[in-house]
């Protein structure tokens, strides 16, 4: 018997098993055969991420939605401003800004994706480290991973070029990243997607 | 109740277990792309949050779930790959 797919607008029809079914739907020791239904192509696939912070726990999670969705055939962009430019700052970008005040913003913040504080407990910098070990124990891809492997995945990485002006970051300062560009272009992507995302 | 050896042989099997969200799907996605249309994942992964993810991806994906089985910690899903 095949398995009907319901029109969108009605509830979904009770799951038809092929041959007799477990007794309890909800028993997931047994096996059983799933209706995975196509689903109605989405009119606006896919997902935008403003990556504004630069604190490693609310990247890491911007990075498992991206990684996540790129995984799930999803187009996906990252768009790095403010403080989540630390995220594709180079661990050796250069510590001279072409002003004293740009130089200071520099040491203060050297930014380096191995190099992201905690929102919270980060206790001058050893709470990241302790972090990270928890991480390292449950094989948790760690940020210049998640970076990698995000890239690997064709996810799109923008750079604010505003905010790198500010900060007094050059393209030579940042990873290599897909594009850099400012508000149009994230919004043109923002439209065409059901998911847009600040953190 | 379905026994396991009615599946279809799987052509890839995918062992996710002791990875976490996302890295369970990841290791399915690169599977099921590796794999030609028709043929069958497997994948097992001790992340209960499969049991939820493994569903949705297919939703997503428009591939199909052909069998599942928990056995304590470890969930397995079988994919059967339908489009390129």
């Amino acid at each position: 018997m095949a398995i009907a797919t319901p029109p969108a607008s009605e509830a979904p029809a009770p799951l038809a098993l092929e041959g007799p079914g477990p007794s309890d739907p909800a028993d997931l020791t047994g096996l059983v055969p799933h209706a995975s239904a196509p689903a109605e192509p989405a009119t606006r696939d896919g997902v935008t991420i403003v990556v504004f912070s630069g604190e490693f726990d609310r990247v890491q999670a911007a990075f498992n939605i991206a990684v996540g969705a790129a995984s799930s055939g999803l187009p996906v962009t990252m768009f790095f401003t403010f403080w989540g430019l630390d995220v594709i700052t180079r661990p050796d970008a250069r510590r001279i800004g072409r002003d004293p005040l740009r130089t200071a913003f520099r040491i203060m913040k050297p930014g380096g994706a191995s190099r992201l504080p905690l929102t919270r407990f980060n206790f001058m910098g050893l709470g990241p480290r302790l972090m990270a070990r928890l991480m390292s124990e449950f094989k948790m891809p760690t940020v210049p991973e998640m970076l990698e492997l995000a890239r690997s995945l064709d996810v799109k990485l923008v750079a604010c070029t505003i905010t790198m002006g500010v900060m007094g970051l050059t393209k030579e300062d940042l990873v290599p990243v897909d594009s850099y560009a400012g508000v149009a272009t994230y919004l043109a992507d923002a439209q065409a997607r059901a998911t847009n995302l600040f953190i | 109740m379905t026994e396991i050896a009615e599946l279809p042989r799987a052509a890839i099997v995918v062992d996710a277990t002791g990875l976490l969200c996302p890295m369970p799907i990841v290791k399915l996605a690169e599977a099921v792309k590796a794999a030609e249309v028709g043929q069958v994942i497997e994948v097992t992964a001790t992340d209960p949050g499969l049991l939820e993810d493994a569903p949705a991806w297919a939703r997503m994906t428009r591939h199909e779930i052909v069998g599942q089985y928990s056995k304590g910690d470890r969930h397995s899903f079988w994919f059967r790959k339908l489009h390129a």
